[in-house]
């Protein structure tokens, strides 16, 4: 089989174009004018590609968008896209780097919360287009576990809902979201604009999870978190409690919050 | 493998989630909707839940944007498997893509960029939408793309090319007239005379368009943005294209300034009016 | 806390004795307006059954609007980032 492309069409070129800083030579020869320069023709297929790109981020990223202004999130965009172009031809799972992105980005080092509100943000849209699972209500997984024998109920398995993610930030990121996300978002927590949060309001200790079609972010403490995260490790109840409270403090609660999440959905042994 | 169609020739729109909840409680009479294979590849969530009520009450067109059937690889493995998921749990009455390529090596791009027209690159293209048919287990169509370039070393014109691509590879065609209006303008050629070049029996599909205009430096480029009402001249193109294809379904496609749901079913509708208009030719229609 | 005390404590939950009296009282818990009130305070629900909430789509249109460049980062954060205060910009963990 012989080379595709053919010999001198340069292709990589093509496609760097439309993401990076220009054409090369070689590109711009591959390519008739026709009453314009090739670089003009490049520039609509490198224009579609960046602005496409830039407003998938945006809509993963509506706070981060309203928390540095336009100006910044196209300059931030434009920087991210060179940095991460897509792997995937799935827009929704494109983009999920830029808390990491964030974290190392000089200009926004004066906003030192935005890469976990970053990522946050793409928590939520990760459990958006997570896989369905019915989650078991208090009453159905208390009187399951309540059957038990005690000797069995440590080594009980709960299966976490997969449209599940975790987040512990040392700042208060699920009300700058809240606060951020605009039109159709935290219809307890809207904040008028005039409000202000303090950064030491954190840290926060966020499940976010959607038991069927909506959304929600929950603060569930630094235990909660762990005993969520030991659960989806696989951890039998017994030694996940063990692990997220190892002092013992309030199993109880720590247990009748988990009931009352939605989170678990299966029990098995 | 031909494609008589096995959908009526009605009209159809683009779904679009901001719609979601209105079709499914309005459940408009329209012959299809049509969505991007990509959006909807989440594995749950409200996407498939909408996607799933609606499919209930009217058939389904699933048009892929990422397959790059025009690139230097054959289709992604990962993405085919996604793609024959969708077209099992949904049963769409059509499946499309385009003749395009989407990305080299691992990078992806959400632009559908032009192939040049050679032999070489027409041998690969036959062979990468036989990859997608053999993996879909049904034939597809393939899009005419929308250009702003031209490569010096094509040697094939467009119409050539697709017949040649759909010929060998045993797919239909998806004739897209807002795209043919497009390039015309960019590239200088008469639409209708492109659209003269293809046969009747291969068109499973027509899409229609708006399109927006930019000069640069005094040329005038159409710009395929989705972002408008279908433009005259182009429903005198579809009228032309439905003279010689004979009713095929037709779409609306609209994404950008997307506009109230009644605004689609009014473009929708206008279609239909001329798809009605045709006299009913069975010996066309079956040819 | 010592390594015994966390030995300990595993080993009761393990034995399920105390596993078993705290999910007794996890159950009685559950249901009160107390336990109500602690799970409604949820930061944010996505408003309405199905809500598609903001997702990127991918599309087969092209666009006329124009890529600023917008680069050389003049540009300086200038959103509703100056609402949010602090007596600290380290974190408190």
């Amino acid at each position: 089989m012989t080379a595709f492309p053919p010999a001198g069409f340069p292709l990589a070129g093509f496609v760097a174009n439309a993401l990076g800083p220009g054409p090369t030579p070689e590109l711009i020869a591959a390519i008739t004018g026709n009453g314009l320069r090739p670089e003009q023709r490049l520039s609509i297929h490198r224009n579609a590609t960046r602005i496409g790109l830039s407003e998938a981020l945006a809509a993963h990223y509506p706070a981060i968008q309203r928390l540095v202004g336009e100006e910044f999130f196209a300059a931030l965009a434009g920087r991210f896209i060179e940095a991460h172009p897509p792997r995937t031809p799935v827009l929704a799972e494109w983009g999920g780097e830029l808390g990491d992105f964030l974290a190392d980005f000089p200009p926004a080092a004066g906003l030192p919360y935005l890469p976990d509100v970053a990522r946050l943000e793409w928590a939520i849209n990760e459990v958006l287009h997570e896989a369905d699972a019915t989650p078991l209500d208090t009453d159905t997984l208390g009187g399951t576990l309540g059957n038990l024998a005690p000797g069995v109920l440590p080594r009980v398995r709960l299966a976490v809902h997969p449209a599940h993610r975790t987040l512990a930030s040392p700042w208060p990121v699920a009300r700058i979201v809240a606060a951020n996300r605009g039109e159709g978002w935290a219809e307890r927590w809207i904040e008028d604009d005039s409000a202000t949060i303090s950064l030491d309001e954190g840290p926060d200790h966020l499940l976010i999870l959607r038991p069927e079609m909506d959304v929600a972010v929950l603060p569930v403490g630094a235990p909660g978190l762990a005993l969520i995260q030991a659960l989806a490790a696989g951890m039998p109840l017994g030694a996940a409690l063990a692990e997220a409270s190892p002092d013992n403090a309030d199993p109880a609660r720590l247990l009748g919050r988990l009931l009352g999440s939605r989170v678990i959905v299966g029990v098995s042994l | 493998m031909t494609t008589a169609p096995p959908l009526a020739p009605r009209a159809g729109i683009g779904l679009k989630s901001e719609h979601f909840a209105e079709i499914a409680a309005r459940r408009p009479d329209l012959g299809f909707f049509e969505i991007h294979t990509e959006n909807a590849m989440g594995k749950g969530g409200p996407y498939h839940a909408w996607l799933a009520e609606i499919r209930q009450d009217h058939p389904l067109s699933l048009h892929g944007v990422g397959m790059s059937l025009g690139g230097a690889e054959p289709p992604d493995p990962g993405h085919l498997a996604r793609t024959r998921a969708l077209v099992e749990r949904y049963q769409p009455a059509l499946v499309s893509e385009h003749v395009a390529l989407c990305g080299h090596g691992a990078t992806y791009l959400n632009d559908l960029l032009p192939l040049p027209y050679t032999e070489e690159s027409l041998r690969r293209l036959i062979a990468h939408i036989q990859r997608m048919q053999e993996a879909l287990g049904r034939p597809i169509l393939i899009e005419n793309p929308s250009t702003y370039l031209r490569f010096a070393e094509s040697t094939l014109d467009e119409p050539d090319f697709l017949v040649a691509a759909a010929e060998a590879a045993g797919c239909g065609l998806l004739i897209d007239v807002n795209n043919v209006a497009v390039s015309a303008t960019n590239h200088g050629f008469d639409a209708s005379a492109w659209l003269d070049r293809i046969p009747p029996h291969l068109v499973g599909e027509i899409h229609l368009a708006g399109h927006s205009r930019k000069v640069i430096d005094g040329t005038v480029i159409a710009i395929d943005d989705h972002g408008s009402p279908v433009a005259d001249p182009t429903w005198a193109l579809f009228q032309h294209a439905l003279d010689r294809f004979g009713p095929r379904p037709t779409l609306i496609e609209w994404d950008a300034n997307l506009p109230p749901l009644d605004t689609l079913l009014a473009e929708a509708a206008l279609a239909e009016r001329h798809l009605a208009a045709l006299a009913p030719d069975a010996e066309r229609i079956a040819s | 806390m010592t390594h015994n005390t966390e030995t300990t404590t595993a080993r009761a939950l393990t034995a399920g004795t105390s596993l078993a009296a705290a999910l007794v009282v996890a159950l009685a818990m559950t249901g009160t307006p107390a336990q109500a009130a602690e799970m409604e305070k949820c930061y944010g629900v996505a408003k309405a059954g199905k809500n598609d909430c903001q997702t990127a789509t991918s599309s087969c249109a092209g666009t006329s609007k124009t890529d600023g460049q917008g680069d050389a980062f003049i540009a300086v954060p200038k959103g509703t980032c100056d609402k949010i205060v602090g007596g600290s910009t380290s974190p408190k963990m």
